[in-house]
């Protein structure tokens, strides 16, 4: 018999509504936000706002397109954190509702545990177990997974995101917010010739704080010598700074294969959209004989798929949640 | 014609209260104390209005929301849930105007005054108000004022206020002149307006609409931290 979990995401700045049956995404749909864009970062009052806004139509053209209508939905899968309270208060509202309005299970999915399961939105299919390095720009974090739904973090930052890095040394450079994608292009145009310092954190454990701060000194003095330096040095400061973010990745990913014993070695999250993190993790692979997988584009950046294939491995297991649910602004995964 | 059976959702404030009323009358009514976590609760109490109305969702004809001013995120919980239910059941959305529904609250139990001034609190000295004569006509229009002494100047007494600004308002109304009538937000009191939009088919659009925010997010640009190339 077929199953059809909608997924419903609103946890940052994205409102996100798909389609998994039989867990094949059938819809994959994003409502972004330009807003943002203009204070260099997310606004949480604003985010939920437009999340109100985009909610009903995001949802209706993942329906649309999967040629789905809503009675033949099985249950509703929605974001109940970590993120933005006031984001994720829209998605686990409006999702409770529908689920009453339609007399269907509710299922409640962890954001970070759906990024992992992003892996298995197409073949191949990784082999448990398996590691996983999530890094977004709200998140960084090794996971061993065990089982679909069986996962436990090796290790986590300790303060910022690695995404977060990136998006202060781009506010930091006047680069547009998300900085992300635009560092990756002009690091692609320069040489890692500057050096920045590797945090020491004992373990699996990352820090990214200390790396802005020195980011922030290194430009400081510079420009005070130079008042032209970022403007001259861009490309090359950009290679650095992502050479440096991708090697505190990459070195603690590898810590954690050896560690365990792992091979199959995967990456999600909206910073794995990042060429030198992708050209290192293949290198990594190769070199020390992983099975490496990195899913599609469109399922690294925060989604609804993902969040639909997570609820469609907890429908197998009749894991659902009373509507006394409410969304949890921190929630580790296990 | 037989009366609209309606689902009336009041989350401007800390007040999560949810009725179903058929016409004038009310059939269910979910009232939380003050504080509570709307989130958790505001579906189970849309289930338990139906059950002691005794119908389905199914068969109502439209869903009322409270339309603010009033807390942003309750409002946005009230709202995100109205449109959960007129997406699925192809329902028609209703919203009314929550200083409006406490003016006629008020009025109904202090029928004497010559003005109303409902008030919600926006924390600190500050309040979402409007002002309305004996025949409830808007005096002034909705906004958010900073509480002062002098507010009421020029305004025909005795004035009422009421709703969950209005205690700490009172203090600085001692020359008299101004009443307090105890009175938090209710779904039943949304039943008048919610009527008066059913019949002329003021409905809003489902995807599109927001509630009344009345204000712009906070946002405070930070200052760039090295001198710009």
């Amino acid at each position: 018999m077929s199953v059809i979990i909608l997924g419903i995401e609103s946890s940052c700045d994205d409102t996100a509504a798909a389609i998994v049956q039989d867990g094949k995404v059938r819809s994959n749909c994003i409502a972004g936000q330009e807003v943002h864009r203009l204070y260099g970062g997310v606004v949480p009052e604003a985010a939920s706002r437009a999340h109100l806004s985009h909610i009903v139509p995001v949802v209706q053209q993942a329906m649309e397109q999967a040629g789905v209508a809503l009675h033949q939905v099985d249950a509703i899968a929605f974001t109940r954190g970590p993120g933005l309270m006031g984001s994720l208060l829209v998605g686990v509202s409006f999702a409770k509702s529908l689920a009453l309005s339609l007399q269907r299970p509710l299922i409640e999915v962890n954001h970070l545990l759906a990024h992992v399961a992003s892996n298995f939105a197409d073949p191949p299919m990784p082999n448990f177990p398996m590691l996983c390095l999530t890094v977004s720009g709200g998140h960084t974090q090794i996971v061993q997974v065990d089982d679909y739904l069986d996962m436990r973090p090796l290790g986590q930052t300790l303060d910022d995101a690695a995404g977060e890095a990136f998006d202060k040394t781009g506010k930091l450079l006047g680069i547009e917010y998300p900085s992300g994608p635009l560092i990756d292009r002009l690091a692609q145009q320069g040489q890692a010739r500057f050096a920045f310092p590797e945090p020491q954190v004992p373990g699996l454990d990352f820090s990214f704080s200390g790396l802005k701060t020195s980011i922030l000194h290194f430009l400081q003095k510079h420009t005070a010598a130079n008042p032209d330096f970022v403007k001259q040095n861009l490309p090359d400061i950009c290679a650095s700074v992502q050479h440096r973010i991708v090697t505190i990745l990459m070195r603690k990913l590898e810590m954690a294969a050896a560690q365990t014993g792992i091979r199959e070695v995967a990456i999600a999250g909206g910073v794995s959209a990042n060429s030198e993190l992708r050209r290192q993790f293949q290198q990594a692979g190769q070199r020390l004989g992983w099975k490496v997988y990195i899913p599609r584009l469109e399922y690294c950046t925060d989604n609804a798929a993902m969040i639909a294939l997570a609820g469609y491995f907890k429908y197998l297991r009749g894991d659902f949640v009373a509507h006394d649910v409410t969304p949890m602004a921190r929630w580790s995964m296990v | 014609m037989r009366e609209p059976l309606l689902l009336l959702l009041e989350t401007a404030t800390e007040v999560c209260s949810i009725g179903v009323a058929r016409g004038r009358e009310l059939l269910g009514l979910q009232e939380s104390p003050p504080g509570q976590d709307h989130a958790a609760i505001i579906t189970l109490y849309i289930e338990a209005v139906m059950e002691q109305a005794g119908h389905a969702l199914a068969e109502l004809d439209a869903i009322v929301v409270s339309d603010g001013p009033g807390s942003y995120t309750s409002l946005r919980i009230g709202a995100a849930t109205a449109k959960g239910i007129c997406f699925a059941l192809q329902k028609p959305l209703l919203a009314v105007d929550t200083l409006q529904s406490l003016a006629e609250a008020c009025k109904a139990l202090a029928p004497g005054c010559r003005a109303y001034c409902p008030m919600i609190d926006a924390r600190r000295m500050e309040v979402y108000t409007a002002l309305f004569d004996e025949a409830l006509r808007r005096l002034w229009d909705t906004q958010a004022m900073v509480l002062r002494a002098e507010m009421f100047q020029g305004v025909p007494n005795p004035v009422a206020i009421c709703g969950s600004g209005a205690a700490k308002a009172l203090p600085l109304f001692a020359q008299g002149g101004v009443h307090h009538i105890s009175l938090k937000c209710s779904a039943t009191y949304l039943i008048a307006q919610a009527l008066n939009a059913w019949h002329r088919q003021d409905f809003q659009d489902i995807a599109y609409y927001v509630p009344m925010y009345l204000k712009p997010p906070n946002i405070t640009i930070p200052k760039p931290r090295i001198s710009p190339a």
